[in-house]
């Protein structure tokens, strides 16, 4: 891919010279650069998930055994929809909560938009499991989330927040907010602003500027951050295990239990490629979708 | 008969009082690898057992994390760190059922005064901890507090969420005492009533995922009353926060030791379990984390006070049931898959 970029690049940079130029070919420098990344890949990434999918298959019998039992009952198919549920609301809460605030921190300068970066920044050094048992505390009957509530008059007595789809979902959309701000953050403020202008210049609203330009001159940004936020909360397994209750089980808990506990590593081999698949085929889709808005504006 | 041989001379050795160690046929080595839950667990293990065998043999003892995973890789992958890993007894049984784990030589320890179920052909018991009827004493009254699983199931003697571990191992079988099931009659664990009788509590159970978790939900009132480790219990209570358990109906289960297959340091894990389960050492660990002895003796060892803390202590432990491991490792699968379709309906 990389190489195909730097082709096409050229051309456009480069003042056209006349004739082929042997004395700096990229070419061989491109491959020189790629063979020590690839060989890394193959040798400690391909190898051992091609070894994970064959696994899946070898055991206790050859053959789709881990398969059919995935797809002929158990909790295997329920909990990987409910997963593919949970990802998707999350992804939504975060971008309805990132987008604005990437607005706003597009438009700080100087030290107001290091202290911006430092609080988008700053939860990311700060561990899972931490920020969970935090959540914990402010969720539990005795909590002051429900002090307050309670305290407002708004309920009678605590409710049960935690061990809800409610906390798994804050729970998360707080880890994974940051992977939305960062992408619409970069495209907002690599946005040319002479292009809004001249919008305005035309005469359109602010509001048309807005639909017109601002949006879609961004939607590279935000859908970065779909889909690295979706694909990040399909395997998601400490906030769901400590904030859900019964039914936020996801399919990364139910592949820690059969790799850790049952120590059966088939089964684990064959949820976990049933996982990958599913991300894959997702990413597919989704980017035949945007390539396809893409050629549906040009 | 290397070792045999070897062992005849380090008695001679012995014999002759004060003679050095003989050279041995093999190099001694100055450590060996323990893999160790971390935490509480650690500190109690270094001072009571591995200080102690650093004293008796020159050697050291490092300690890494023990992931249940990893052992099975290593021993597939024929390269085994490890010389011998803490782990739980269930864990221990599935791991010899699997094959991964080396056999003991039982002749290098001493047997006498072992709890039952200690001595296994390939690893040890070396403490019990009690998985307990527990309550918050704020939220639940003396007069209606639980003594029984069955009190525990009864949602109209008190308020609030009974509290699990998310796993099948323990739920089931609390959840069998409390529909009645004797003890003694309890495995093999009849699944289909052990989810019918969790049915009736469906809707006012919080599930802890950890230890450090339960005792965070129970001292906070999340949960009113349900099932923990005592050992999560025992310091907070004594610092006063508002929990209480007892020990009837108590779930046993216990701290395990394994040798992996193709530990490269076999002889000198062995000599480590010997030292793990001298009635000494035994006792010294059992003042630091409140965990049961497995040695009669060292019960003895121990003041009244700390004793009547002791899950192995006689009258603690005729309340209880062995937790079954055995059962586990053979049925966990299938168990993990009902419990786990149970969680979702």
């Amino acid at each position: 891919m990389s190489l195909t970029a730097g082709q096409t690049a050229s051309p456009d940079t480069l003042p056209a010279r006349p004739g082929p130029v042997r004395v700096w070919s990229q070419r061989p420098v491109y491959v020189l650069l790629a063979t020590g990344p690839a060989l890394f890949l193959a040798a400690l990434f391909l190898l051992p998930l091609a070894h994970v999918v064959v696994k899946g298959f070898a055991a206790p019998a050859s053959g789709p055994g881990n398969y059919t039992r995935i797809v002929t009952g158990g909790p295997y198919l329920p909990v990987m929809l409910g997963t593919l549920e949970t990802a998707l609301m999350v992804t939504a809460v975060c971008l309805v909560l990132a987008y604005p605030l990437a607005f706003v921190g597009s438009r700080l300068q100087g030290r107001l938009y290091t202290v911006f970066m430092a609080l988008i920044l700053i939860p990311l050094f700060t561990s899972v499991v931490v920020r969970s048992y935090a959540w914990m505390v402010l969720f539990q009957r005795s909590g002051p989330i429900n002090q307050t509530l309670v305290t407002l008059g708004f309920i009678e007595s605590p409710i049960r927040l935690l061990q809800t789809p409610f906390a798994v979902t804050v729970g998360m959309v707080h880890v994974l907010l940051p992977m939305m701000v960062l992408p619409i953050l970069t495209s907002m403020r690599s946005l040319d602003g002479t292009l809004l202008q001249a919008g305005e210049i035309m005469g359109a609203s602010p509001a048309r500027v807005f639909v017109r330009i601002f949006v879609p001159m961004t939607l590279p940004g935000a859908s970065a951050g779909i889909i690295l936020v979706f694909i990040s909360a399909l395997g998601f397994f400490v906030t769901p295990a400590l904030l859900g209750g019964a039914r936020s089980t996801m399919i990364a808990v139910l592949i820690e239990q059969q790799a850790v506990d049952l120590l059966n590593w088939p089964m684990a081999s064959a949820l976990a490629t049933m996982l990958l698949v599913t991300a894959v085929l997702i990413y597919m889709g989704y980017s035949r979708l945007t390539r396809r808005f893409n050629e549906m504006r040009a | 008969m290397i070792s045999l041989s070897r062992r005849s001379l380090l008695k001679a050795g012995a014999a002759a009082g004060a003679l050095a160690m003989p050279a041995v046929a093999r190099a001694k080595p100055d450590h060996i690898v323990v893999a160790t839950p971390g935490g509480v667990m650690d500190d109690a293990f270094e001072a009571a057992y591995f200080a102690p065998f650093k004293a008796k043999t020159g050697i050291s003892v490092v300690k890494t994390t023990n992931q249940y995973a990893k052992l099975k890789a290593m021993v597939d992958a024929g390269s085994v760190e490890w010389d011998a890993m803490d782990c739980s007894g269930e864990q221990a049984a599935v791991f010899s059922q699997q094959n991964l784990l080396e056999p003991f030589d039982w002749s290098m320890i001493d047997q006498n005064g072992l709890l039952p179920g200690t001595v296994n052909p390939n690893f040890t018991l070396v403490d019990i901890v009690a998985g307990v009827v527990a309550w918050n004493t704020s939220r639940v009254g003396a007069a209606a507090a639980p003594k029984t699983w069955a009190e525990v199931w009864d949602l109209k003697r008190f308020q609030g969420d009974r509290m699990f571990w998310k796993k099948p191992s323990q739920t089931f079988e609390a959840a069998l005492l409390a529909d009645g099931v004797a003890p003694d009659k309890l495995y093999p664990l009849d699944v289909a009533r052990a989810l019918k009788s969790l049915d009736k509590l469906k809707g006012h159970i919080s599930w802890w995922e950890s230890g450090a978790q339960s005792a965070q939900l129970l001292i906070d009132g999340e949960a009113a009353a349900g099932y923990a480790w005592n050992g999560r219990l025992a310091g907070p209570k004594a610092n006063g926060a508002p929990v209480d358990f007892t020990f009837n109906q108590a779930m046993f289960l216990a701290d395990a030791i394994v040798i992996p297959r193709g530990a490269k340091n076999k002889r000198e894990s062995m000599e480590l379990i010997a030292v793990m389960l001298d009635p000494e050492n035994q006792a010294n660990f059992a003042k630091r984390v409140p965990y049961g002895p497995v040695r009669s003796k060292a019960m003895d060892l121990l003041e009244p006070a700390r004793r009547a803390m002791m899950p192995t202590a006689p009258e603690n432990f005729s309340r209880g049931t062995l937790v079954n491991g055995e059962w586990w490792a053979k049925n966990g699968v299938d168990a993990a898959e009902k419990f786990n379709s149970w969680m979702l309906s």
